[in-house]
């Protein structure tokens, strides 16, 4: 029962990713050089149809971050020492290597899924079952850092409507989609109870928010429409990820 | 063989030119970066005084190495021309402010016992260049890379990339979900009250350190 529900959600979600999957460029005047420079040129901007959802979520989300997540962090910060917070973030990136290899492959890749294969095994093996990172003094071990999402983005598939998930942040559907996918190669996904597997997750969370700390602030700050200032980074990134 | 050599020295010549009278980016950027850094340093143990000179020096150095009416041009893009020339003059001088203020901000609180490493220069065109450089931190660099373009024989910096997001093109997609609905002169008052917030801010975190 519960996998035709998941079936479903995610029929639903391909369904509104592909109808939403338009684009539109902005008209630019290419006299001056400013204007016409490559790099800046033909810069889409994703059609926001869920915009009042959005910035409630993002309102909430945000409130979440002040009430509960950076105090939560702070007082895990002041009781675990780097050395050990090191440790988890190399274990958890390790289990998810199935996600990196699959959708290195899946964008043909070889030489990124064969880096990720040897990471795996050597992390796994002297690295003690991944909390240490021997592979990080080889350049050439490099994790490449692929998800569905992105591999649906190299075959083509448009971004779909833009869309903040409360606690999640920012997506749009098409990454939405790809993470259902990638929640699938995440072993931490089969944990049983459910709330086992929320908690090993939010574990996780907190774990890589003490390296960032004050990336929210700081980016919350510099801002002058803080709303647009995440969609707008949000897209770049994603649209860097899938180019490369 | 023969073709190869000849091809090779065919390409020599060509860029020749341009680099035997502009200096290289890297050079016009790192001894500034560099200076900014170590007067950070020297910062943490000065008084509130040298601070305030510190900074004016900071600023000064940043002032030369960005060029803050390329910047300020290209994020306005399309709207550059609704800005009568005071305004242009006027949002160049106030966002140079903001954008310097922020950059120092941030190296101050985040990076200033960090070394940066310069990893590699590309010549994109006879004017234009990006240089990459990292900063390193527990979980992984974090990639800063500086856009650079080429005016009477020096480089200057045009945009900051941090972590693949480009900042002339995030301030950009702001200010014009701004100037939709609202004037130059009411982006350019937007921008005067954050400096203002900004060193309110900074004036907060003083007196707590001091209470």
């Amino acid at each position: 029962m519960r996998g035709i529900n998941r079936a479903l959600f995610i029929f639903l979600i391909v369904c509104c990713s592909l109808c939403g999957a338009v684009a539109s460029a902005d008209d630019y005047d290419e006299e001056d050089d400013y204007l016409s420079d490559d790099d800046y040129l033909f810069e889409e901007e994703t059609k926001d149809y869920l915009e009042p959802w959005n910035r409630l979520m993002f309102n909430f989300n945000d409130r979440l971050y002040f009430l509960a997540m950076k105090p939560v962090t702070e007082g895990y910060v002041y009781i675990a020492p780097v050395s050990f917070r090191l440790a988890i973030s190399n274990f958890f990136s390790n289990l998810s290597f199935p996600v990196r290899f699959t959708n290195s492959l899946l964008q043909c890749k070889g030489d990124g899924a064969a880096a990720e294969l040897w990471r795996f095994l050597l992390n796994s093996t002297v690295g003690v079952l991944g909390f240490g990172n021997p592979a990080g003094i080889y350049p050439d071990l490099n994790q490449s850092d692929e998800d569905f999402g992105q591999t649906l983005g190299s075959y083509g598939v448009g971004n779909g409507a833009y869309v903040v998930w409360p606690v999640l942040g920012p997506s749009t559907l098409r990454d939405t989609f790809g993470d259902c996918l990638d929640a699938f190669l995440r072993p931490t996904s089969y944990i049983e109870p459910w709330w086992a597997s929320a908690g090993v997750w939010s574990f996780d969370r907190i774990n890589s928010l003490s390296f960032s700390m004050k990336d929210y602030e700081a980016v919350m700050e510099a801002a002058f429409e803080p709303y647009i200032a995440v969609k707008d980074g949000y897209h770049q990134l994603r649209k860097k990820k899938i180019e490369e | 063989m023969k073709t190869t050599v000849f091809r090779a020295a065919i390409v020599v010549c060509l860029f020749l030119p341009v680099f035997a009278w502009a200096g290289q980016p890297m050079d016009d950027l790192k001894p500034s970066v560099e200076k900014v850094m170590s007067l950070l340093k020297e910062s943490t143990s000065q008084t509130k005084k040298e601070q305030e000179a510190t900074r004016q020096q900071v600023m000064h150095i940043i002032k030369d190495v960005f060029d803050f009416n390329e910047i300020s041009m290209r994020t306005i893009a399309i709207y550059w021309k609704t800005f009568s020339e005071e305004q242009q003059k006027e949002f160049s001088d106030i966002f140079a402010e903001f954008l310097g203020s922020s950059y120092y901000e941030k190296i101050r609180e985040s990076y200033a016992d960090q070394n940066i490493i310069y990893d590699s220069q590309d010549i994109e065109s006879e004017n234009k260049a990006l240089v990459k450089t990292r900063i390193p931190r527990e979980a992984g660099d974090i990639p800063i890379y500086y856009r650079m373009l080429l005016k009477d024989g020096k480089w200057k910096v045009y945009d900051v990339i941090i972590e693949k997001i480009s900042l002339v093109k995030n301030y950009r997609t702001q200010f014009r979900s701004i100037l939709r609905k609202e004037s130059p002169g009411e982006l350019i008052e937007r921008l005067k009250k954050k400096i203002a917030e900004q060193q309110h801010e900074d004036r907060d975190m003083e007196n707590q350190k001091s209470e």
